[in-house]
């Protein structure tokens, strides 16, 4: 869990609107490690599979008939000190990209997957991948400033 | 390192959320407590299903036998060739159910106790002639039974065995919407 805990936390953050729904997901992607059968080759595979699994179980709880309440993000990340200014102007914007480009950008410019191999967790074209990126760069840069991603 | 690096770096699952998520991974063999019941009840259902099923197909007559000296009755038979219900015809014929436990038994068993009760061995002995009627709608099924009645009745006199014919004279079975009909073969 150690391992994995913060990059499946920090999905759950950049996805969702409240705390409850944040850590809902949280245990039910462990809860499907405990009992998935996959058989991992390496650290990297599965990570991947942590990924994708949080990926998917935030979807799904944001297309379920009964709509979570939103709450600030303070409440939501539940720090043990406030966010700056900055970086809480940073996790909104990425929060308030349409779902779609939230996954490239974090796995982009957080954990420093390429394209291609964002492509594979999220079992997405390539080409979709990069055409992503690189729209999610300009609202971004629209909202923060060009200099956000260097 | 880059705006949205330095942003969520700070953003970690706490210890309490991790010690909550252990807690819940600990208890989820609940979950396959309820998947237990569920399956259980499952089974239950099944079990229940199968039993209903058991019943309708031993309780649902197949075919008949029409036994006619005096006193006349019907003795409807299910596909396990076991008496299900005894269908009187007249008033001797009730008498003669009534003291006679031809229900649930086999109808060679059954055809057994009425040709071996008093009331029937009296008849023979006065010379009146009893007629014994197959009654089914499947033929080999129909043909199987009265070479099993003739076999059961070579001993007596005076006792003809043949398969009937339903369109000629409707039988209890067909009142009730049984499959059974009589057919129009007579082997004496």
């Amino acid at each position: 869990m150690e391992q994995y805990a913060d990059t499946v936390w920090r999905l759950c953050v950049l996805h969702l609107k409240n705390h409850a729904d944040a850590e809902d997901v949280f245990q039910t992607v462990f809860l499907k490690y405990v009992l998935s059968t996959a058989a991992f080759e390496s650290g990297e595979h599965e990570k991947a599979w942590f990924i994708r699994v949080t990926v998917n179980a935030c979807r799904d709880l944001q297309r379920s008939f009964f709509r979570s309440r939103t709450v600030p993000l303070e409440e939501l990340l539940d720090l043990p000190a406030p966010l700056s200014q900055e970086h809480r102007e940073v996790l909104e914007a990425v929060r308030s990209l349409p779902p779609k480009y939230r996954d490239p950008v974090y796995l982009h410019y957080y954990e420093g997957y390429t394209a291609p191999e964002i492509g594979a967790i999220l079992k997405k074209n390539v080409n979709s991948v990069y055409t992503l990126l690189a729209r999610a760069k300009k609202l971004l840069a629209e909202k923060l400033g060009g200099d956000w991603c260097e | 390192m880059n705006r949205l690096k330095q942003a969520l770096d700070p953003v970690l699952a706490g210890d309490d959320l991790k010690a909550r998520t252990l807690a819940s991974l600990y208890a989820a063999p609940k979950r396959n407590c309820h998947t237990g019941l569920r399956l259980a009840a499952v089974m239950c259902a099944l079990v229940l299903c199968l039993g209903l099923l058991g019943g309708w197909l031993y309780l649902t007559p197949v075919s008949a036998l029409r036994i006619e000296i005096n006193p006349a009755l019907e003795l409807e038979i299910n596909r396990f060739d076991q008496v299900v219900s005894v269908n009187p015809l007249n008033q001797d014929g009730q008498k003669l159910a009534e003291s006679l436990r031809l229900r649930f038994v086999a109808y060679t068993q059954a055809l057994d106790l009425l040709l071996d009760s008093e009331t029937i061995q009296v008849c023979l002995a006065e010379g009146k002639s009893m007629s014994i009627e197959v009654l089914c709608e499947d033929e080999q099924q129909a043909d199987k039974m009265l070479a099993v009645v003739e076999d059961h009745t070579s001993s007596h006199e005076n006792v003809h065995c043949h398969a009937g014919n339903a369109s000629a004279q409707g039988t209890t079975g067909e009142q009730k919407g049984h499959g059974y009909h009589h057919q129009g073969r007579h082997h004496g």
